[in-house]
């Protein structure tokens, strides 16, 4: 088979029917998270993204993966400005979303696996 | 003393002393908790002018209620015949036992159940038999104002409240004591009438109407203890429940024109919630109430700080924070401060990592004018558009510092309770800013300027562009054309009620537009409901809020609504009610020639040559 120089990885892989335990403390909280359709809306108006390249639809999907060490570092970057819950065509409350993010890694760290 | 009246008194006295111990001990804990710093303005102020306003302020707030009056007619009789009523009922009632007795200094009990350690005391003169008729007088001024009461719990809007407000448990049993002590008294007095005689026209009427055999003379004593009990009941639950704002009114007032705020400050924060009365006032100006998904409302809020160690998320989290509720409030306490102090201590420490702003551009060309848009104006870019049209117009030397590489002003940090992130993010904001040299900073959006003023401590001046605006139509220097659209200004919360900033952007719609709403009154301005500061509240209430608010704005030929914040912009957009304009863009239009200044004044030079 010819390689591409990119490929399908299992840690990148979405598997619905076992989402990452932090996904789900998050979804208890905000469950209008749920609604995420990955537009790209967010990380298209975001105020970090331009400089770091973190952008809210980045942290549902490592959040969803459960690939915590990327999301925990992508999560410092954000300046909380709210813009993208203004632009969210689904209406999810991204602010108190990432805030519940935050707590979860203060309070839990990587035991939350 | 017989042992009847040990009995009569004990309640009371028990009571009394019960309130007045517990009361030493708190408000020594509290005062002890104040900052080093705000004690010394305390005592600085007690020593100044300052405490003659105050005492007058106690007398016009904790007795007359003046605030509620201006507010609610009907709601400050029922408080204010309550509160001075009972005032005037011991202080008469004082001067009748010293009256009587000769003594100026007795005990408490002797004037408060002065009828009963009178039996048998004809009233001589005409001062005492004055004083009988004064003390029924005021007996029934306080019933009239305990029925309103009673009457509230089953229309409140009579008063002119929305919502009646639910109280806690220790409150239900003070407010019930409350209500037995001035019927109990009335009961007491009138029985007296009846066996011993005395009282006054309304005492004295009720008190014939009973006929009883004089063997029976034990009830009127029953009555008295009935009385002792409810007072004793009411002094012994008031520490704990509402009630304390009786006499936490009196530090709180000092403390406040001390200019002492609870922001991070455990011992004034106590203060504050304790002066809180429950009133419910709050909770109807607040634009949450009319929605059942909300319970952040300040009223439910401050009595979770006082009942409970730790105040849920989602109560903290869910308020607007528009600051209604504390420019209504009659006591004035600081709700937004008390919030804020609970979500710096539930967010503070939560994890950042901003240095990736180390590589923002810092060197920017040197400007005479920093024009910050903010995030929000990135939503809107029509705003910053317009404000550049503006600027080229009037030929200013003005650099848009935040079109290309944005960084937030740090508010929504702050308002989460993110208080270390904020400060952090501070500093790479103000070193953006201030990297042109700027003589003046002129931000579109009214969020960055409460922020840049109570933060930022900047050399030169920070102004909104509706104040630019202002000064170059007061200057009289090309102002723009008029038109005959009729169109209503809302106030944004941060630009009225945080920054005071109201006839500014108003001056400049007059001048413009045919402005329908030209008289305001301060801190009344209603939130479009998409603030920064709630965490809680889904996208339908938001809207919910807006659309709300905008029928309470508009006429029906109302054709623009016009605001001044580019979150109100975005807010009031949602509800797609009627076009919503910032006055930057209504100014950029109505500017009559395009060309700009400079070139303006090169042709007349030209002509002149």
């Amino acid at each position: 088979m010819a390689n591409f120089g990119f490929g399908i990885q299992d840690d990148l892989m979405i598997d619905h029917d076992r989402l990452s335990p932090a996904y789900e403390a998050v979804l208890e909280e905000v469950p209008s998270i749920a609604a995420c359709i990955s537009c790209g809306s967010c990380s298209g108006t975001c105020v970090a993204f331009f400089q770091s390249g973190a952008g809210f639809r980045k942290l549902v999907m490592l959040l969803k993966n459960g690939s915590y060490d990327q999301l925990q570092q992508a999560l410092d970057y954000c300046q909380f400005c709210g813009k993208c819950s203004l632009v969210c065509p689904r209406g999810i409350n991204t602010r108190r979303a990432i805030l519940e993010m935050r707590k979860q890694f203060k309070t839990q760290g990587h035991d939350i696996v | 003393m017989t042992l009847f009246e040990v009995f009569l008194i004990l309640p009371f006295t028990l009571g009394l002393l019960i309130l007045l111990g517990v009361l030493t001990v708190k408000y020594y804990q509290w005062f002890r908790a104040l900052n080093p710093r705000n004690k010394l303005r305390l005592w600085r102020s007690l020593s100044s002018k300052q405490t003659f306003s105050s005492i007058a302020e106690m007398f016009r707030e904790c007795l007359l209620h003046l605030r509620i009056f201006h507010q609610k007619r009907r709601l400050w009789y029922m408080h204010m015949s309550l509160a001075f009523g009972w005032f005037l009922l011991i202080v008469v009632g004082h001067a009748e036992s010293v009256f009587s007795t000769g003594h100026i200094i007795s005990s408490p009990w002797k004037s408060i159940f002065f009828d009963y350690f009178s039996r048998n005391q004809e009233a001589g003169g005409w001062l005492l038999q004055g004083f009988n008729h004064g003390m029924d007088l005021i007996l029934l001024f306080i019933l009239t104002g305990l029925s309103l009461a009673l009457y509230k719990r089953i229309n409140s809007r009579l008063f002119g409240l929305k919502k009646r407000p639910i109280h806690s448990y220790p409150d239900r049993l003070a407010m019930l004591f409350l209500w037995f002590i001035f019927p109990m008294r009335f009961v007491a007095e009138a029985l007296n009438h009846t066996f011993y005689g005395g009282g006054g026209f309304m005492t004295g009427f009720f008190g014939d109407l009973i006929t009883l055999p004089d063997k029976l003379n034990y009830i009127s004593d029953v009555a008295w203890i009935g009385y002792s009990i409810t007072l004793g009941g009411f002094f012994f639950v008031l520490p704990w429940s509402r009630y304390m704002h009786i006499l936490t009114e009196v530090p709180h007032i000092l403390l406040k024109n001390a200019h002492v705020q609870p922001y991070q400050d455990s011992g004034c924060t106590e203060f504050s919630i304790h002066a809180c009365s429950s009133c419910g006032i709050c909770l109807d100006s607040c634009q949450m109430t009319n929605l059942d998904s909300c319970n952040g409302q300040s009223y439910y809020f401050i009595r979770t700080v006082r009942d409970q160690p730790g105040v849920p998320e989602n109560r903290m989290m869910n308020c607007l924070m528009c600051g209604r509720c504390s420019a209504d409030c009659p006591v004035q306490v600081d709700t937004l401060s008390i919030r804020m102090n609970e979500r710096i201590r539930m967010n503070d420490e939560l994890p950042f990592d901003y240095s990736y702003l180390d590589h923002v551009v810092k060197k920017t060309p040197r400007a005479r004018i920093a024009f910050f848009g903010g995030c929000m104006t990135q939503l809107v870019p029509g705003i910053s558009a317009s404000m550049k049209r503006i600027f080229d117009f009037y030929s200013e030397d003005y650099l848009m510092i935040d079109e290309n590489e944005a960084i937030c002003c740090g508010r929504p940090l702050f308002l989460s309770g993110q208080k270390k992130a904020y400060f952090e993010i501070m500093k790479y904001t103000r070193e953006k800013i201030l990297s042109c040299k700027p003589d003046l900073i002129i931000t579109s959006c009214p969020i960055c300027l409460t922020t840049f003023r109570n933060h930022y401590f900047f050399p030169v001046p920070v102004i909104h562009h509706t104040q630019y605006l202002e000064s170059m139509i007061s200057q009289g220097f090309l102002p723009p054309g008029q038109s005959d659209t009729k169109t209503v200004y809302h106030d944004p919360c941060e630009l009225g009620r945080y920054c005071g900033i109201y006839s500014e952007p108003r001056r400049v719609l007059h001048n413009i537009v045919e402005l329908q709403n030209k008289t305001y009154r301060q801190d009344q301005g209603l939130c479009c409901g998409g603030s920064i500061a709630d965490l809680e509240m889904d996208f339908e209430d938001k809207r919910s809020i807006a659309a709300d608010a905008i029928r309470q704005l508009v006429y029906p030929d109302t054709r623009v609504l016009a605001t001044a914040c580019p979150l109100c912009k975005i807010t009031f957009r949602t509800p797609n009610i009627i076009p919503v304009r910032d006055v930057a863009e209504l100014y950029a239009e109505a500017l009559k020639i395009s060309i700009p200044a400079r070139e303006l004044a090169a042709r007349e030079a030209l002509m002149e040559n």
